[in-house]
């Protein structure tokens, strides 16, 4: 804690002294009199005083939540001796807003008297967050006497991505032998008909088509479409980002992959990201509520890493990225590395889906409107519009997203029947 | 409601000049004084306050010149205690700003100023007869000089005092452990 002398005690000084020094060349008494009310509390200072005592607490009512979601913040303060006048003020971290309440807060307390600030804070953007870092400056009676200090109680705050509900998702080609929720190519147990075929010694009579047994006047059974998990890899591209502040494309994409990821751990799947960028960050595919925390704080902490080397995919080990995996690539298609390794794993045999999230009309949002703004855009369009054709043209099934539609806009043409791969040679 | 004590001050400490002495120069001081103070506390500008305050004194010292009569030593006090007021309000109101201000806080102030402003009378008073007495024994040439002398001493007490007191604060801290 430190104590200084205010500004204002340097001002009822210089004041009183002009004062006194009319009141001389004046010759008039009025004006000792009115320097007397200034003179007094200075005097004061002649007295030593002793620091303040108090003692403060800093509470944060939940350490992870999602974007757009607010956050309570409760400074106690207990005083232990007499308080004259505590300026409390805990500055507001990095990207947040002051959501209800007020983060700063004058109190005049007296020995054992408590109060309490409380104000909510709200993140725009994903991301690990301090708070806790608050400042304190008493003041005497007569506010001419400071005593300052810094409470550093940190609190780390995990600001996750927004989750949108998708229904529509592109359907891997390959499955797993586990059960999920994929209609699988095998024939087995599940729900869906897949075939009819004669009875068979051993064939629950539950399974036996009547219909069809009625026709052709022997006993038919219905075979059923065994349901099955997949491997499902997320490929983040951290190459390149474009837009202001929490609406990044590297944000949008980020919210995409985090709502793909929710979909289908519910669907039972395995889910695995690769963080494609300067730096090639991975998880394991996994499922269940471990593997979405662990996905979720790979996410919050993605971020751009430029690099001029291209990073080879033929690193990442087989474990993270399986064989019979399908691979969703989120990608504004700013850096080719993307797209060149996206071709390439589809090359390899993998089965893979890019979702294009467009950067144009996050760019277009954050410039000034002008004929040539609009002109550039057209111009960047049709330009991204023929390089996603080059990539279908190479046998990937390109998505393309426009953030101001919801992604499951763009999933929804995962409904229609998939391209087929391209033959070799 | 501290910006408002605030202009309730800056009224005070211009309507006491222009009532002393009811003359144009005083009115145009005191105005000076008024939109300064306005400035200071609406920008939350400390230092235009102090000046406003400086304008303000110059205001009053200006119309007791020009005035007569003597001046009344409650008006004097009155003027004193609004200076006060205007300095500390203004800078409380920089400190609150975006702020919330706490139940006791105003009710404090209120407080501590009226102790002050009848204390600040007191002292007037007893000053006051205290000074009737000693002046027959002054000779009227040295009067002006020890005058001045005793304003010169008083505010460089009054320095010392800060500094010496700034100086021991810092010195208790460091030997009870403090940062």
């Amino acid at each position: 804690m430190t104590e200084r002398l205010t500004p204002l005690a340097l001002s009822l000084l210089a004041v009183a002294a002009w004062a006194l020094a009319l009141g001389v060349l004046a010759a008039r008494p009025e004006l000792f009199v009115a320097a007397l009310p200034l003179l007094i509390p200075l005097g004061a200072l002649a007295r030593p005083s002793r620091a303040p005592d108090y003692r403060l607490t800093h509470e944060v009512s939940a350490t992870s939540l999602f974007e757009h979601e607010a956050v309570a913040v409760t400074i106690l303060v207990e005083a232990r001796s007499s308080i004259a006048l505590m300026d409390v003020f805990e500055p507001l971290p990095e990207g947040a807003a002051l959501a209800a309440g007020h983060n700063r807060a004058v109190l005049t307390l007296s020995p054992g008297e408590k109060a309490r600030l409380r104000y909510e804070l709200r993140w725009p953007g994903r991301g690990v967050r301090v708070l806790g870092t608050v400042h304190v400056r008493v003041r005497d009676t007569w506010g001419l006497r400071a005593w300052e200090c810094s409470h550093g109680a940190q609190t780390r705050v995990r600001v996750y991505p927004h989750v949108a509900s998708v229904r529509s998702l592109p359907r891997p080609r390959r499955t797993r032998a586990s059960v999920g929720d994929h209609v699988s190519r095998g024939l087995g147990e599940g729900l869906e008909p897949g075939d009819i075929r004669p009875f068979a010694p051993g064939d629950r009579v539950r399974r036996v088509n009547w219909p069809a047994s009625l026709r052709r006047g022997a006993l038919h059974v219905t075979e059923r479409q065994q349901e099955r998990s997949a491997d499902v890899v997320l490929m983040l591209d951290t190459l390149a980002e474009v837009g202001p502040a929490a609406g990044t494309t590297l944000d949008l994409s980020v919210r995409a992959a985090a709502a793909l990821a929710t979909a289908y751990l519910g669907q039972r799947d395995r889910v695995g990201l690769i963080e494609y960028g300067g730096l090639i960050h991975w998880v394991r595919p996994g499922t269940g509520r471990a593997q979405y925390e662990r996905l979720a704080d790979s996410l919050l902490r993605a971020r751009v890493v430029f690099t001029y080397v291209a990073k080879d995919l033929a690193l990442v080990p087989p474990r993270v990225l399986p064989s019979q995996a399908l691979v969703i690539a989120v990608t504004p298609l700013l850096d080719p590395r993307l797209a060149a390794a996206a071709t390439d794993l589809a090359g390899r045999g993998f089965d893979v889906v890019v979702i294009a999230v467009s950067p144009v009309a996050v760019t277009r949002a954050a410039l000034p409107r002008s004929p040539a703004t609009d002109l550039a855009c057209r111009l960047w369009t049709i330009e991204r519009r023929a390089m996603l054709a080059d990539l279908r043209g190479r046998g990937l099934w390109v998505l393309e997203w426009n953030p101001a539609d919801p992604l499951e806009q763009a999933l929804a043409a995962t409904r229609r029947r998939r391209p087929p791969l391209p033959v070799a040679g | 409601m501290i910006r408002a004590v605030a202009a309730l001050a800056a009224c005070a400490l211009f309507l006491v000049p222009v009532l002393t002495a009811p003359a144009r120069v005083v009115a145009a001081v005191a105005g000076a004084g008024f939109v300064l103070a306005g400035a200071g506390v609406v920008a939350g500008w400390p230092q235009l306050v102090a000046a406003a305050a400086a304008m303000f004194v110059l205001a009053y010292a200006t119309a007791l010149a020009l005035s007569p009569g003597g001046g009344h030593l409650v008006a004097a006090a009155g003027f004193g205690l609004s200076l006060l007021v205007l300095l500390q309000s203004a800078d409380l109101a920089r400190a609150a700003r975006t702020a919330s201000i706490g139940p006791g806080v105003a009710r404090a102030r209120l407080g501590a100023w009226a102790v002050l402003g009848g204390g600040a009378l007191a002292a007037a008073m007893l000053g006051t007869v205290a000074a009737g007495g000693l002046a027959g024994l002054v000779p009227h040439a040295v009067a002006p000089l020890l005058t001045a002398a005793g304003a010169l001493g008083v505010v460089l007490a009054l320095g010392a005092i800060m500094i010496h007191g700034s100086r021991a604060a810092r010195a208790w801290w460091a030997r009870s452990g403090g940062a």
